[in-house]
């Protein structure tokens, strides 16, 4: 693991980690803590994650697909409703699962491209400021 | 000269006349004969015999005349002439035929060319092509009119000929100066022309050609004599003959234009041929009857009807018309009265005439007419009397009047009697004699223009007095009234029409000085007179030198006829209208003894010397005396009395007379006798008073007497000209006779005739009479009954004939009642077909008198009319024939009305029609009459190669050629005819092969007869047109079957059921579709058949462009697709179609789809399971990354152990969950195949304790990790570390409160090293946790006691 972060910009926002995976809930939240990210969750079941949402209002979500072989749609249109931006990641192609309340956030493919995720997220942080 | 009208060529106008008018004169005469380019024509016309007469006249003429000769004769319109070159064999001159225009030169001859009309025009003569049938009908008047109007001095002759053609042109001719010659009708063949010309009055010379040809070089030569004419000579010759003709006729030309005058009498020169005026003066004077020719050519006129047609209409709608308006019927012995002046040969007058009759006809009251026609010209006003004029008039009368006023009589048309009877034609002068009065029109027309100022206004006041107030004036179109424009308004300036404006006064004209009775009351013996206006001043003057006074003459009627230059003084006319009487003139005082001198000097011869009469003269009081005595000048002239003045002196004042008496002595008596004197004066006075009242009824009644006078005068002429007409009749009488006696021979021409005819004829003709008798009969009756010419008389029925018909008398009989013809075919006993006709017998009188029977021969006819009768049953039948195959739907039903038919039209008692298959070279019989089993068993279907010999439609067949079997025993045998012949019963047949139009046989007719049968060509032709007709019905059959077979394999293609088939219309409306497209879309045929589907409307929305795009493709290649899309079924739902389509030609589209929504969602299904693929693969390739980034070691080798003792174990959760089928999987298998590998040397080491607890594969994964971890940690810091130390692994199922239940799992380590906390919590830890946490959704508790590890994990399970 890189000692040194690859971006300022994520310094002390507040991400929720929604994945079902447990490893790699783990080490994407070891990552993000290492860009200095105050790391909510993360949450492996969609409940969860709304409870979680509710609680202490993220700055940005990350959200992958399948949770336990469900598409947290309920989540994502919560998120939309209350303009929190989020970055999908997950292991479907593009054209799976387009339901308008995904349709806005950026897509990125497992395995995760860190550079590339703190990119994203920084985006859509700065694009909901 | 005369009033007699000269107006032969129209819209000519006279000559400018200067003051003296004979300069002008002497100009035109010169322009009219020094002109040498201009030769003389000689118009020469003839008709039927012309030629003959055209020969003798070129072979005698002189060549050398200097005269154009145009000859025109009446050709045939459309055949060439050969005239010129007969006459060019005749003459020396050249002879030309006139087709074209020509220029005249002397001593040439022109001949018409056929359908050419010649005309002068300039110095030329054209020719022109006939424009109207007139002129093809009088080409010599044309011509003739034509020479007068060009003013070409010509000559004229009229040749034989029949017909009147040249008798109108030789008038105008005439008029213009020319001369005019005539053959004698002696001597011409035809002699109808020439004698229509000399019925005119105006021929000059009626001669034989010989001599015709001699006066004509007479002529031309004293022309030519009078060219040198002086000037001077000329004007002082005409004024002798002038006054020299008023000697002898008592008419006085001075008066009259100069050049018409010269331009007569130099005609009449060339005429009597003298070339001098001299020599033509003395001619004159020793010849009376010359003085009457020369008057007669001065009157000579051309006039037609309804001249100028405008003018005539404006009379009658302007004149006529308000005539009649204001005519009243209730005034006694009211009528119309017209005066034509100058009437010359009446067609004026008969013009009006007619006019006034056709406005009578108009109106619902009687309106007695009464026309006076006057003129001077004797022979005009026999003409006109007669009222006979040439056809050619026919030309200027319209057909209704032409019907309605005239009647034919031979070549002449004749006004009928009844408008003859309404004019009274008179000689009569209008300057001299008294007019006629209460005139409402008078027609005055070119009469004016040939009179000199003076003498036009003498004669408007003429016509003023004869007219009505309001009376209308007619005049010539080129005349006024100008010169009494006080008498006359205008009311049609183009028609030249006035009335007579009412004056105060009618003043009665003031008569010219003429004495002499100028009307010849016997022509015969008429005394020539000499008196004359010269004659009477050579008496006054005679007088004169004996008596010196101022003087005037008086003649017998008291008129003032001449006075003395001084007489002056003693003239005063008294107030009032102007009278000749002499005691109206001389001054009142010497009024009374006047007239009792002239009356003691008329009736007793006395002259008479008046006492002396006081009266103021020149304002001086003096005596006059009157002497009054009788001068005779000639015997038997009428006396005249000469009146002289004579001045005694001045007279003392009126009292110089009582002086005198007083100077006398003043005696008794001396007063008395004064007194008894001055008493006798007044009672004179008085007496002289009522004297001249007498006298003054007297002159009314004298006047009254005259007018009288006149009307008797005219009926005398009536009356002469009754008996004129009586004359006429008995002309007419005799001309009947004659006709009559032609007639007969007609009569007994047209006997032979019929004679002939008769025994020329082939028709039977039999004439019978009433009672049936034979009248007559020809040749051939006697054929049919057995008559001869004695039989004529008798009755027809007594005889036999060879006729099978025995209606002759009824139907004779019938035909007399009913007037009705009767016709019927009658047959002879030797089968001969007789028409006969039975007609009545209609005499020319239109009576019946018998009927009249015809026999033709027409047994030819009745033979080709059945036959005809049989080709039409034929052709009747083969229509119907055709018309019912036609119908046909089914091939062997057609045949069998081809053979039937066939069979009844050639009689045939067998016969069948048989088809030839050609792919097994078969013949089959398709249809048969006729024919037994037997035979048909053996002949149904036959092999046609062995048939070839075998029989007769084989042959056919094989040779393409009909076969024809007269009879089987003679003619070319088969063996299937010589077998089967016999059985079957034919001796005859014939086989004709049926052949199509590609040329391919397709089958053979066949018909046999009982009997031998020969073949006619008619028999052949039904044959072929019958073969044709079967051939045809075989070839449609196979082309509608070839068609019945392709359909149904389209229909097949069609009707598949897998693909829908859809037709659209250019707008894209679907107008048809097959079966499987409305199984697929779910819509009904009548959902489609109502044409309310279109594409559009199958078609979802997203999917509306793309097929639009395919539509546009369509357009251009004709082409659709292949291409996808989905459709809406009708029930909403949606299906996968593959599409293809092209345009089809007649603009529809059709379009063919395939049901692709099997292949569409296995598609899907593919998509899924390859992303649920990728989903799978990328989240295991993360946790492995997930895993790898989590993986620590002090060496790589460290590293790499733990790493792949992670994956591996990652790798047996998947694999057993594969195993499981990615369901359930038990705890305890899971755990023995998690700790497995460290039971090898430690069996007993790990001990398993629990019940059977189903996973599912995410517990299962989560757990397998869990356990993996807290082996890897015993085995490396735990109990297993050694030999000693043991695991124990127990779990159990807890119920917690809610019905739910949860896993107890209980992990504890014994026996091994001391354990010691870990100082920070590694990986290990922290998977365990998160495992327990995320994928058994529970929780795990590590307690690191010395003894041992206890790790105790609860999560919930289902």
């Amino acid at each position: 693991v890189a000692k040194v972060p690859l971006s300022l910009a994520l310094q002390g926002t507040r991400i929720l980690i929604v994945e079902d995976e447990s490893i790699l809930a783990m080490d994407l939240a070891d990552r993000l803590k290492h860009e200095g990210c105050d790391v909510i969750g993360p949450a492996a079941r969609e409940a969860k994650a709304l409870d979680l949402v509710a609680q202490d209002r993220p700055d940005a979500v990350v959200l992958d697909l399948n949770l336990d072989g469900r598409l947290p749609i309920d989540l994502a249109k919560t998120l939309v409703a209350r303009q929190i931006p989020f970055v999908i990641v997950t292991g479907y192609g593009k054209r799976q699962f387009d339901a308008p309340a995904l349709q806005q956030a950026p897509r990125l493919q497992k395995p995760i491209n860190m550079p590339e995720l703190v990119r994203a997220l920084s985006d859509v942080i700065r694009a909901a400021d | 000269m005369t009033e007699s009208k000269r107006t032969g060529r129209t819209g000519r106008r006279p000559r400018r006349q200067n003051r003296e008018g004979h300069t002008t004169e002497s100009q035109t005469n010169a322009a009219e004969t020094s002109d040498p380019h201009t030769p003389p024509i000689c118009a020469i016309g003839a008709s039927a015999g012309g030629v003959r007469a055209l020969q003798d006249f070129f072979s005698a003429i002189d060549d050398d005349l200097g005269l154009s000769y145009v000859v025109v004769i009446h050709l045939a319109p459309d055949h060439p002439s050969q005239l010129d070159a007969i006459l060019a064999g005749r003459t020396k001159m050249p002879v030309e035929q006139a087709e074209h225009t020509l220029e005249l030169r002397p001593n040439r001859v022109y001949v018409i060319a056929p359908d050419r009309e010649l005309a002068i025009e300039g110095d030329n003569l054209a020719a022109r092509h006939v424009t109207e049938p007139r002129s093809r009908r009088a080409p010599i008047d044309g011509f003739f009119h034509s020479v007068a109007a060009a003013q070409r001095d010509g000559l004229a002759v009229v040749l034989s000929g029949s017909g009147s053609d040249g008798a109108l042109g030789i008038r105008a001719i005439k008029e213009a100066g020319g001369v005019i010659f005539v053959q004698d009708p002696n001597e011409a063949e035809y002699p109808m022309m020439p004698q229509s010309a000399i019925a005119t009055g105006v021929a000059d010379f009626v001669e034989p050609v010989a001599t015709l040809v001699q006066r004509i070089a007479e002529v031309v030569r004293s022309k030519r004599g009078m060219d040198g004419l002086n000037e001077d000579d000329a004007e002082l010759g005409l004024s002798k003959i002038i006054s020299l003709l008023q000697a002898r006729t008592g008419h006085d030309f001075s008066h009259y234009k100069r050049t018409t005058v010269m331009r007569r009498v130099t005609r009449r020169m060339q005429v009597t041929r003298r070339d001098s005026i001299g020599n033509y003066i003395n001619y004159l004077r020793s010849t009376p009857e010359e003085a009457r020719e020369l008057l007669a050519d001065l009157l000579i006129s051309v006039t037609s009807f309804f001249r100028d047609k405008e003018a005539y209409e404006a009379l009658a709608r302007k004149a006529i018309q308000p005539i009649f308006s204001r005519f009243d019927e209730n005034e006694e012995n009211n009528s119309v009265r017209v005066w034509v002046v100058g009437c010359a040969t009446g067609e004026e007058a008969y013009s009006i005439a007619m006019l006034l009759l056709e406005e009578a006809a108009h109106r619902s009251f009687h309106v007695p007419i009464q026309i006076f026609a006057s003129d001077l010209d004797e022979k005009a006003l026999l003409i006109a009397r007669e009222g006979r004029y040439p056809k050619a008039v026919a030309a200027d009368v319209s057909e209704e009047r032409l019907r309605r006023f005239f009647v034919q009589e031979g070549d002449h048309y004749r006004i009928r009697k009844e408008v003859r009877d309404l004019i009274l034609f008179a000689s009569h002068s209008v300057l001299k004699d008294p007019p006629f009065i209460r005139i409402d029109l008078v027609s005055c027309r070119n009469l004016l223009i040939y009179l000199d100022r003076e003498l036009q206004q003498r004669l408007c006041t003429v016509l003023h007095y004869a007219l009505k107030p309001d009376g209308y004036l007619f005049l010539g179109s080129a005349e006024s009234v100008d010169t009494s424009s006080d008498l006359f308004r205008i009311i049609d300036r183009g028609a030249r029409l006035y009335v007579a404006m009412p004056t105060v006064e009618r003043v009665a004209p003031v008569f010219p000085p003429f004495t002499f009775e100028h009307r010849r009351a016997h022509p015969e013996h008429a005394p020539q007179r000499m008196d004359s206006v010269a004659a009477l001043a050579r008496i006054h003057a005679s007088a004169l030198e004996r008596q010196s006074p101022p003087s005037a003459l008086v003649d017998a009627d008291y008129r003032l006829r001449h006075v003395s230059a001084t007489a002056g003084r003693f003239i005063r006319p008294s107030e009032g209208a102007i009278s000749t009487e002499v005691w109206q003139l001389v001054r009142p005082q010497l009024r009374l003894d006047l007239k009792l001198a002239l009356q003691r000097a008329f009736e007793h011869k006395e002259s008479t010397l008046t006492l002396p009469i006081t009266m103021e003269i020149d304002g001086e009081r003096r005596r006059i005396l009157e002497y009054v005595t009788l001068t005779e000048a000639d015997k038997g002239a009428a006396p005249y009395a000469l009146v002289l003045f004579l001045d005694a002196g001045t007279a003392g004042p009126p009292e110089e007379v009582s002086a005198v008496t007083e100077q006398a002595g003043q005696a008794d008596e001396k007063r008395r006798l004064v007194q008894e004197l001055i008493m006798a004066q007044e009672r004179l006075n008085a007496n002289q008073k009522q004297y001249e009242e007498v006298l003054q009824e007297l002159r009314a009644s004298n006047e009254e007497l005259q007018s009288i006078n006149e009307e008797y005068r005219s009926t005398s002429e009536e009356l002469e000209t009754s008996k004129e007409e009586l004359q006429s009749i008995n002309e007419e009488l005799k001309t009947v006779n004659a006709e009559l006696k032609s007639e007969l021979e007609n009569v007994s021409a047209a006997h032979n005739d019929l004679q002939n005819l008769m025994s020329a004829t082939e028709i039977g003709t039999l004439f019978l009479d009433r009672e049936l008798r034979i009248k007559l009969f020809t040749p051939p009756v006697a054929s049919h009954f057995n008559i001869t010419q004695a039989d004529l008389g008798r009755v027809i029925t007594d005889f036999t004939h060879r006729l099978r018909y025995n209606g002759l008398e009824n139907d004779a009989k019938k035909v007399l009642e009913s007037l009705a013809p009767k016709e019927a075919e009658v047959r002879t006993l030797d089968d001969h077909w007789l028409t006969m006709q039975i007609r009545p017998y209609r005499t020319v009188e239109n009576l019946i008198d018998g009927v009249v029977l015809t026999f033709a021969d027409v047994t030819e006819l009745k033979r080709t009319e059945e036959s005809l009768a049989v080709e039409l049953n034929a052709m009747g039948r083969l229509q119907e024939l055709s018309t019912k195959v036609a119908e046909s739907v089914e091939l062997e039903p057609a045949l069998m009305l081809v053979l039937d038919t066939i069979m009844e039209l050639l009689g045939a008692d067998l016969g069948y029609i048989q088809l030839y298959d050609s792919d097994n070279g078969k013949l089959r019989i398709a249809t048969q009459r006729g024919f037994a089993e037997s035979f048909l068993d053996h002949f149904a279907v036959v092999d046609a190669s062995d048939a070839l010999d075998a029989s007769a439609s084989g042959r056919a067949l094989a040779t393409r050629r009909q076969v024809l079997i007269e009879d089987i025993e003679k003619g070319p045998s088969f063996r299937a005819g010589l077998e089967w012949a016999a059985p079957a019963g034919f001796r005859a047949l014939q086989a004709t092969p049926l052949i199509v139009r590609d040329g391919k046989v397709v089958g053979v007719l066949s018909t046999h007869f009982r009997t031998p049968r020969r073949f006619s060509a008619h028999d052949l032709r039904l044959l072929a047109i019958c073969a044709r007709q079967a051939s045809d019905s075989i070839d449609a059959y196979l082309l509608q079957e070839s068609l019945r077979k392709s359909e149904t394999r389209l229909r097949q293609v069609l009707d598949t059921e897998t693909v829908g088939v859809l037709f659209l219309s250019e707008d894209g409306t679907i107008i048809n579709a097959n079966k499987a497209l409305l199984q697929m879309t779910g819509y009904s045929r009548a959902e489609i058949d109502a044409h309310e589907l279109t594409w559009r409307k199958l078609t979802p929305p997203e999917w509306i462009a793309l097929s639009e795009e395919q539509f546009k493709k369509l357009e251009v290649s004709g082409l659709i697709g292949p291409y996808e899309k989905e459709y809406l079924r009708k029930d909403g739902s949606r299906c996968w179609f593959l599409f293809v389509g092209r345009k089809l030609d007649d603009g529809t589209i059709a379009e063919y789809c395939i049901d692709i929504s099997d292949r569409k969602r296995a598609e899907q299904e593919r998509e899924l399971l390859a992303s649920e693929l990728s989903h799978r693969v990328k989240n295991t390739l993360a946790v492995v990354e997930a895993l790898a980034s989590q993986t620590s070691g002090k060496t790589v080798q460290q590293f790499r152990d733990k790493f792949a003792g992670r994956l591996r174990a990652l790798a047996q959760a998947h694999t057993l969950l594969v195993d499981a089928d990615w369901s359930n999987v038990d705890l305890k298998m899971l755990l023995q195949q998690a700790l497995s590998a460290y039971h090898t040397d430690n069996t007993k080491r790990i001990a398993l304790d629990g019940v059977p607890i189903a996973l599912n594969p995410k517990q299962a994964l989560g757990l397998r990790m869990v356990i993996h971890e807290l082996a890897t940690n015993a085995v490396k810091y735990g109990a297993l570390t050694n030999t000693k130390g043991r695991v124990r692994l127990s779990w159990q199922i807890e119920q917690t409160g809610d019905q739910q239940r949860q896993v107890r799992l209980h992990w504890e380590e014994r026996g091994g090293p001391v354990v010691k906390a870990p100082e920070q919590t590694g990986f290990g830890d922290r998977m365990i946790k998160t495992a327990c946490e995320y994928d058994l959704g529970g929780e795990a508790r590590l307690d690191f006691l010395p003894e041992g590890l206890v790790c105790e994990i609860v999560f919930p399970i289902a």
